[in-house]
């Protein structure tokens, strides 16, 4: 009888409201994904479509102004069977990626642990690191370009004029005309700009490592190359995985340098993937090989990507 | 007191309105503002309309000054705001795409060599005032600039930018030779100022300056890119090779390194500083060496007295140069498209093409046959070659006409980078041929 009772209580109840039956179905984080909706949906307008679009044209022959219609995987063996700039485009941004993500690292690590260890002029020094970084990168990258000029290059200029370089019989060096000091030369004001970041980021996590660790390893006997190995070196990993991960993607992606300094010269020795999908797609109007061209990078992106993220959850589960 | 204030308000509010009413004229102006917005376009009593034009950033500024003082003018007289942007020349292509692309942009635009083929079905036909302008400037002397697909004018010719060689008559006579007339000629003189520190400069590099020099270079060798029906690619022949052959020759007796590195500014530069003794090169280089009174190195003497410009030199294939020829187009999806034609008919009247031509100080030749001897070029010797010029001077694509293909051909830098593979010893005459045959093959295909 009584449970015949409380059958009918509950048929009585009113029905559960949209909320209820949803938190019900999804779970009790619903209020998360409501919140998180808006910004999902600006991701999709943002990113998913525009890639999608991407992807549409790479298979297209999509020109500048006119209707496009499928042509399957055309552009995409174009580029890979034809095309003889695509092989040096592929090397040159792996090359670009690789040498300055690393001697971002090495020296981002180095300038860190100097100006943590700077007392006078900390802040000044500190900020004068960032200048590269919040500086235009046009605005720098043609101060670069002056530097280098073909005619009349400053470097050059000093090595034949200042004791003790005009001692030394060195130069003058073809910065921009020579396709391995060209392609240096790009690296170079790309490990220039983004070494700051490092620097900061880098610096930030060492100041978050607690004392007590290096006078606990100084107790035991640690000496300072130990207590960078052991203690240091480890604790910076998950900062350093994500430095390298942003790094790595901004790096990848570059256009201004290049388009700067060299527009990909000379002889197209020194074009990146986004240098080189611009001029196929906006240059030339062909926007099928451009799109394609620049979803090359897709596959590298994600590895990488991935590579840096398992690491970093692999870091996250560090425990002291 | 309480009673006054409701009355003020009253006035100010209006009757006091039924929900209903309220509803409705909500409506009614939520409705107005998302046509407007969704349209673009605002009602009539709020338009003010403006002629956008976009053209490249002149080399000799006072050009702009004037097309932008002329524009002013017509604005003015026909009661519109007008707008002159500029952009860096080698960024013109990009933003022409993106208006293309997007469909909305500037009214008038400066078109360059085929960029009227290039995007003929989106440029307004010019047919009617071609012929109008052509009658009253003594008709054209081109025939094939502002061409569109199947012959429609789809832009006015402007003006022409020639490539004549610029030479240092003092640095030429201390190695006791005269100006160069054939190409011969230049090397050799090349390759004794070289010794002396003062080398050729051309661009083997992505520039302007380089598409045009070279170009002029195969042609005066009897090569060629394409056929006169400008449909086949023509490159791979023995005159081609030797055109290649030649320019390797002329890279390593009569240049440096850094021409492989130019821009269209680093030929005037080294010339004005005194390093180069020759290079080929609009009248900027020199008036840019009369602007900045720049002095022969180690010397008091003004450098522009001993520059000097002459035709380009003569090639076993006769004596031919490419230039730069402009034209001014309007966009079909302009929204003043009358009102930009109305400019052009303004802009091409004697006297307002007489002042555009004496800005520029020389820099823009005429295309109408009235202001061929336009009394600028009489004004120094310096400007003698430019009257002729015009005779030797063929826009890219010749033999045939400048169609997309060759555009897109000049954009990409093909011919330039072709030469410097050939100079740099990356590739020899023929593979450098045969690959630049295989990438023609390709653009024409694709736009056949």
């Amino acid at each position: 009888m009584v449970a015949v009772t409380n059958i009918g209580r509950a048929e009585a109840r009113p029905p559960l409201s949209v909320r209820s039956r949803l938190r019900r179905s999804v779970g009790p984080d619903i209020d998360g994904y409501g919140f998180i909706l808006p910004s999902a949906i600006i991701m999709v307008s943002l990113v998913v479509y525009p890639f999608g679009l991407a992807v549409w044209y790479s298979l297209s022959d999509a020109f500048i102004g006119q209707p496009a219609s499928f042509i399957g995987l055309d552009n995409f063996i174009y580029i890979l069977t034809v095309d003889d700039i695509f092989p040096k485009v592929l090397r040159n941004t792996l090359l670009f990626a690789v040498i300055s993500v690393a001697c971002k690292v090495f020296f981002g690590l180095i300038c860190a642990l100097l100006l943590q260890r700077i007392t006078t002029f900390k802040r000044f020094f500190r900020g004068a690191m960032l200048i590269p970084f919040v500086a235009p990168t046009a605005l720098t990258t043609l101060g670069w370009w002056l530097i280098l000029d073909p005619t009349y290059s400053h470097i050059n200029w000093i090595l034949k004029h200042v004791w003790p370089f005009s001692e030394m019989g060195l130069g003058p060096y073809q910065f921009l005309a020579d396709p391995t000091l060209a392609l240096s030369s790009v690296i170079f004001v790309n490990f220039w700009r983004g070494l700051p970041f490092f620097v900061i980021t880098i610096l930030a996590g060492l100041v978050s490592i607690p004392d007590h660790l290096y006078e606990a390893a100084e107790i035991d006997g640690a000496s300072t190359w130990d207590k960078f190995w052991k203690i240091t070196l480890p604790l910076l990993r998950p900062v350093l995985a994500v430095v390298i991960l942003f790094s790595t993607i901004f790096t990848l992606a570059d256009f201004n340098i290049v388009f700067v300094l060299t527009r990909g010269g000379p002889m197209n020795e020194t074009h990146l993937f986004a240098t080189y999908s611009y001029t196929y797609g906006i240059l030339n109007h062909d926007i099928g090989l451009g799109a394609a061209v620049s979803l090359f990078l897709f596959p590298i992106l994600a590895f990488t990507v991935i590579f840096l993220l398992r690491l970093i959850r692999r870091d996250t589960a560090y425990e002291l | 007191m309480a009673k006054s204030t409701k009355n003020s308000l009253d006035n100010i509010l209006g009757e006091p309105k039924s929900r209903r009413k309220f509803i409705s004229e909500t409506a009614a102006v939520t409705g107005g503002i998302a046509s407007i917005l969704a349209t673009g376009i605002p009602p009539a009593f709020a338009q003010e309309r403006e002629l956008k034009l976009l053209t490249w950033s002149h080399f000799v500024p006072k050009s702009d000054e004037e097309l932008e003082r002329q524009l002013k003018e017509f604005g003015k007289q026909a009661g519109i705001k007008v707008r002159v942007d500029r952009v860096a020349h080698l960024q013109l292509p990009a933003v022409l795409a993106g208006e293309v692309q997007g469909q909305k942009g500037h009214d008038l635009i400066s078109l360059r060599n085929a960029n009227s083929y290039l995007y003929s079905e989106h440029l307004e036909t010019m047919d009617d005032l071609y012929e109008k302008i052509a009658k009253r400037g003594g008709g054209w002397t081109t025939d094939t600039v502002g061409k569109g697909q199947e012959g429609r004018q789809t832009a006015l010719p402007w003006y022409f930018i020639s490539f004549p060689l610029v030479a240092r008559t003092d640095l030429i006579a201390e190695v006791g030779e005269d100006l160069p007339d054939t190409w011969e000629d230049v090397r050799r003189i090349a390759g004794k100022l070289k010794k002396k520190g003062h080398p050729l400069g051309i661009q083997l590099a992505h520039s302007n300056d380089s598409n045009n020099v070279t170009r002029g270079i195969l042609w005066s060798h009897g090569g060629k890119l394409v056929e006169a029906d400008s449909k086949t690619v023509a490159v791979n022949s023995k005159e081609s090779i030797e055109a290649f052959k030649f320019v390797r020759a002329l890279y390593k007796e009569g240049m440096e390194k850094e021409v492989l590195a130019w821009d269209d500014r680093n030929n005037n530069v080294c010339l004005v500083s005194g390093k180069c003794s020759m290079t080929f090169n609009p009248v900027s280089a020199y008036r840019s060496a009369v602007r900045d009174k720049a002095l022969i190195p180690g010397t008091d003497r003004p450098l522009h007295q001993v520059i000097n410009h002459v035709l380009p030199p003569r090639g076993p294939g006769g004596r031919h140069m490419a230039a730069s020829f402009q034209a001014i187009g309007v966009w079909k999806f302009s929204e003043n498209a009358q009102l930009a034609k109305e400019f052009l008919d303004f802009h091409f009247t004697k006297e307002n093409i007489d002042k555009h031509l004496t800005a520029s100080q020389g820099y823009n030749q005429p295309v109408l046959a009235s202001f061929a001897m336009h009394p600028i070029y009489a004004s120094s010797p310096k400007y003698y070659f430019a009257p002729y010029i015009g005779w030797y001077t063929h826009a890219a694509g010749y033999p045939g006409v400048p169609t997309a293909a060759t555009q897109t051909v000049e954009d990409q830098f093909l011919l330039p980078d072709a030469m410097a593979a050939c100079a740099t010893d990356r590739a020899t005459p023929e593979e450098a041929v045969a690959k630049l045959e295989a990438q023609l093959t390709r653009i024409y295909k694709r736009h056949a």
